[in-house]
């Protein structure tokens, strides 16, 4: 193995190299998180002065029926994150090969990511509203004989921005299992298929596992977009959640807590609870991806 | 000589590292090194006047910081203008404009307040000002202002920003909203276009004539349950301020109308949401017979649609019971962080005043809150193109005009359950009664804890 | 659009040239299944502009036309005569330029030594970094903005993008990649005698050239979207990047739809184009290198 000599050496060299990420980190990242923490048991509003008000925020969360609502739809939020990561997974693997036209199709996927949520949600609501193209089509293809509108229907309201994230989200992580699809050794893939192994097992059982550490870091990056979801949700349906408060998200309503009653004090006790649930599902993932590589190859 | 390169290389990124941190440092004593009301605003710029006075009178060289929401680039000439024209009426105070983006101001304005740089004037609604007022952050105008300044606006405008016995804002621009109507489509239902509806009733019997005669909507409710209830005549609030009164039969009757208007379907599904915006876009694509949105919104159809704009007819817009209008007003406000008070006030009152509202109201389709700049000649001088018949009606409509506050702290909390019901009650998951019972005692309980914490 | 229609991975498969039949079957459930997704990823954005080619009239027009006719560049031309749009191009590209490099320089020094070096306290380090990503961060906004400010960089781009200029996403990714290269290059490179650096520079860098391209492409994505953040640091909006800047078209007073759409097209373009340039080197772009 190495010499002591050369460990030491190489530990000079990585923190070296770790000074200056770890300054911007602890400036950007860290102290504000610190800072953040002791908010949540105050009544900060920016503007007006701050008083120490223990748990206080915390008892007002439990019983506040808006964040309760909030958190449910945030939870149930977490259904586009498998959805999003088998298609892209598949998008991936599809997109990998050397097609004619593949690059048009790589660009065409990848354009909802780079649009902006703005521009997206007029087009979306135009696709969505009831005298929209949807129920044009719907319509016109007989499948509906009255028209729906896919803002405003309470049951569907949420399932349209699901879809919008799930739209906005395919291209974003079809890139990143690209770049984990190229530190796969193609050596592996092609033995297998040499033994005979068709091309779902290959998949299945050399690449799907070579691509856990992917599989984790964006489902983790999908979760938490998820149960943090606010610029569709903002754009498309307000600072309400409209309809009737169906799209309130825990982003959504933490927003609309600090920036229009200027409750900051209470927006960090509810950041706090939710990045506590996320802490839960993320040590879940963690488990159930087997640390998803995080653990070393040497 | 690995070991060379290697120390190199290093050398070279620490420099970088370093080089960056005290490109910082030096950018900050550059700047903190100015009038310390307003560091920021001694570096070169370029969107304020070009008539950038240079500094004559070093004594009492002030900036003030003037922040709008989005009004560039349209009006960059006019409010430039008029900057200008404050400049040279008060030598030594330079005014640096920033027009925000609609998204950015909430943001902008808190890190901004939090960070020691609160702006001096900043255009606000009446909403964001409440609740800026009944957090103590903005100059109480009754107090601080003169009597000249004051007197200047309609009262019961300047009084939309009260709280307690101190009002908070100037009023600015605000619109009202006309009829305006698509002369084909009614032509079209067998509608006499000479006749536009004087009344709510009459509204809905048109729309629901032209949905059965053209397939097509008569217009478009954009709601605003708080000040709807307020102008059918629902006292909302009693006049000492410690009981809601929202449940009367007049509410009732007005929650009944607009439910069974939601439910006949004789208006789109997407009104439970829509906005001006949506409105518009309808009218201009025909989709819509009616527009009865902000004269302003006009210009759009102009632009956009010409072909509708030609065909578009303009009446009074029908009142509600109690004969008011509904001004949604835009204010100026001076955040009592500003470390100029009585200058920021002269110049809050100077962008608000009559000259500046009159040349304001002549480049784009909205009202003066203002008494002499109302009464200009130019409000009632006809035309006959339909932006200026909706300018002489809007105008008309003013002296019955009102916005609508509680003019108590946390308004927007205390009304929050009129605003969530009622989706709910146009959805079906709410009766009217219930709707009004419910939301009654949840803003009667928002409305004592708000009254017990202020004593 | 692709210059080998047959992959060469695919070709070293033996018994390929065999079975060409079932390649055509594959191409027709692979095709149909592509355009499918393109419809529904591409639709939204090909309405905008079909929108912002369209002259006033039909761009209301119910039931909604689809292919503009006439085709105008009005739009466009307009919404460059609106405002100073190269200049806020301008302010764009230097952000975007100075964000993306620091970002990634500053990412690879740091996830290199947490992937491939041995020293005290390494997992502990990367999983205090990883932490950072589930945190509450509520106050972020305004701390970074005290921050910011008495570094004195307010109305400065380097305070625009310092705050984003390492991610913990980065990082790991980037990580990630480094963990994948064969420990035999950096072995052998060790026994010749090269130095700390020259393996991370002249080895490990160029190994992990995909994953570079996938966090270039998303930075400057990030960056040149970005909205609120300069809008809260920038004081002149002279200095405004296009996203704000682009906002302006969406006001109340003065709404107009397709100059919002030749807006977004406009900002959507220069990131197409990266992406172009860019996707050649992550897809494939290292098979070559682990033969090697």
């Amino acid at each position: 193995m190495f010499s002591n000599k050369l460990m030491r050496r190489q530990a000079g060299f990585a923190y070296l190299m770790l000074v200056p990420g770890c300054i911007l980190l602890l400036a950007f990242t860290f102290y504000p998180i610190f800072r953040g923490l002791p908010l949540a048991f105050t009544d900060y509003s920016v503007v007006d002065t701050t008083h120490w008000t223990g748990w206080a925020n915390f008892k007002r969360a439990f019983a506040d029926g808006n964040f309760g609502l909030a958190l449910q739809h945030s939870l149930f939020y977490l259904i586009v994150v498998p959805v999003l990561q088998i298609l892209s997974i598949l998008m991936a693997i599809l997109v990998n090969n050397k097609l004619r036209f593949i690059t048009f199709f790589r660009v065409a996927y990848f354009v909802p990511v780079v649009t902006s949520m703005v521009a997206a949600a007029i087009a979306w609501k135009w696709v969505y509203e009831e005298q929209g193209i949807l129920n044009y089509f719907l319509l016109k293809f007989g499948i509906l004989d009255q028209p729906v509108s896919f803002m405003v229907e309470t049951r569907l309201a949420l399932y349209g921005v699901m879809f919008v994230t799930i739209w906005k989200g395919l291209g974003y992580y079809m890139m990143i299992y690209l770049a984990g699809l190229q530190s796969i050794p193609s050596e592996l893939q092609e033995a297998a298929r040499i033994d005979g192994a068709n091309w779902w097992r290959t998949i299945w059982h050399i690449t799907i596992p070579l691509l856990m550490p992917f599989v984790l870091l964006c489902s983790l990056l999908s979760m938490m977009g998820a149960i943090q979801v606010f610029d569709e949700v903002f754009v498309m349906h307000g600072p309400l959640g409209d309809p009737a408060y169906t799209t309130l998200t825990t982003s959504i309503y933490s927003y609309k807590v600090a920036f229009q009653d200027f409750e900051f004090g209470y927006a960090a006790t509810l950041g706090l609870l939710v990045s506590l649930i996320v802490m839960v599902l993320s040590i879940f993932m963690f488990r159930y991806t087997r640390k998803g590589g995080l653990t070393y190859y040497e | 000589m690995t070991s060379k390169f290697r120390y190199t290389a290093l050398t070279v990124i620490c420099t970088l590292m370093v080089s960056v941190f005290a490109a910082c440092g030096s950018g900050n004593k550059e700047e903190s090194s100015g009038s310390p009301s307003a560091s920021a605003s001694s570096s070169p710029e370029a969107s304020a006047s070009p008539s950038a006075s240079p500094e004559e009178t070093p004594k009492k060289d002030i900036t003030l910081q003037f922040w709008t929401i989005s009004l560039s680039p349209n009006f960059d000439d006019y409010i430039n203008g008029r900057i200008k024209k404050f400049q040279d009426e008060n030598p030594g105070i330079t005014v640096k404009w920033t027009d925000l983006p609609y998204d950015a101001m909430e943001n902008k304005l808190l890190t901004s307040i939090a960070g020691g740089k609160a702006p001096d004037v900043v255009n606000l609604n009446t909403g964001m000002t409440m609740t800026l007022a009944g957090k103590n952050a903005l100059v109480d105008l009754n107090a601080e202002a003169t009597e000249d300044q004051r007197s200047i606006y309609f009262e019961n405008l300047y009084n939309s920003a009260k709280l307690g016995d101190s009002v908070y804002a100037f009023p600015w621009y605000y619109g009202l909203n006309a009829f305006m109507y698509n002369k084909e489509l009614y032509e079209k239902a067998g509608l006499d276009p000479a006749k536009p509806p004087t009344t709510w009733d009459e509204l809905k019997e048109q729309a629901v004539t032209i949905k059965q005669k053209t397939g097509k909507y008569g217009f478009v409710p954009t709601y605003n349950p708080p000040a709807d209830l307020y102008f059918s005549g629902v006292p909302v609030i009693s006049d000492d301020k410690k009981k809601m009164i929202i449940n009367t039969p007049e509410a009732l009757e007005w929650v009944k109308w607009n439910k069974a208007l939601y439910d006949e379907g004789v208006v789109p599904k997407e009104s439970l949401t829509a906005d001006a915006n949506y409105a518009t876009d309808k009218y201009q694509s025909g989709q819509i017979a009616t527009l009865t949105t902000g004269a302003a919104f006009l210009s759009r159809v102009k632009t956009n649609a010409k072909k509708v704009y030609d065909n578009t007819l303009v009446a009074p817009m029908p009142a509600l019971k109690t004969g008011k209008y509904h001004a949604g007003l835009m204010n100026l406000v001076v955040p009592e962080k500003s470390k100029n008070h009585k200058e920021a006030i002269a110049l809050a009152n100077f962008m608000t005043n009559d000259e500046s509202q009159l040349e304001f109201c002549k480049i784009v389709n909205i009202l003066p809150s203002t008494k002499k700049a109302a009464a200009d000649p130019f409000f009632t001088e006809a035309g006959d193109d339909p932006e200026s018949k909706a300018k002489i009606i809007t105008a008309q409509e003013a002296a019955q005009a009102q916005d609508f506050t509680l003019g108590v702290k946390d308004e927007g909390k205390i009304l929050e359950s009129l605003w969530k019901n009622w989706q709910k009650m146009l959805l079906g998951k709410m009766t009217p009664e219930e709707y009004l019972s419910q939301s009654e005692a949840a803003a009667q309980k928002v409305l004592d804890e708000v009254n017990k914490a202020n004593g | 659009m692709s210059d080998t229609p047959i992959a060469p991975a695919a070709e070293r498969l033996p018994g390929n040239r065999k079975t060409s039949p079932k390649k055509i079957v594959q191409a027709i459930v692979v095709y149909p299944l592509l355009l499918l997704t393109t419809v529904v990823t591409l639709g939204p954005f090909l309405w905008l502009l079909s929108t912002a080619l369209k002259t006033g009239d039909n761009i209301y027009a119910y039931p909604p036309q689809f292919i503009p006719n006439p085709i105008t560049f009005k739009n466009f031309i307009d919404v460059f005569n609106l405002m100073p749009l190269w200049s806020y191009i301008g302010n764009t590209v230097y952000m975007t330029a100075l964000g993306v490099l620091l970002n990634i320089f500053l990412c690879a020094i740091t996830a290199y030594p947490l992937a491939r070096l041995r020293f005290p306290f390494r997992n502990a380090i990367f999983f205090a970094m990883v932490s950072t990503m589930i945190l509450p961060n509520a106050g972020g906004m305004i701390v970074n903005f005290l921050t910011i400010q008495s570094l004195g960089l307010y109305n400065n781009m380097f305070g625009v993008v310092l705050p984003s200029a390492i991610s913990i996403f980065n990082i790991f990714l980037l990580r990630q990649a480094f963990i994948t290269v064969p420990n035999d290059m950096e072995h052998s490179a060790r026994i010749d005698g090269a130095g700390e650096f020259r393996i991370f520079a002249t080895i490990m860098v160029p190994m992990i050239r995909p994953a570079i391209a996938t966090v270039l492409i998303f930075d400057f994505m990030a960056f040149w979207n970005s909205l609120i953040w300069p809008v809260i640091i920038l004081d002149d909006r002279a200095k405004y990047p296009l996203g704000p800047a682009l906002k302006y078209l969406n006001s109340n007073l003065a709404f107009n739809f397709p100059y919002v759409a030749a807006g977004t097209i406009i900002s959507v373009i220069p990131i197409i184009i990266i992406f172009l340039v860019l996707q050649k080197q992550f897809i494939n772009g290292m098979v070559g290198a682990v033969k090697g």
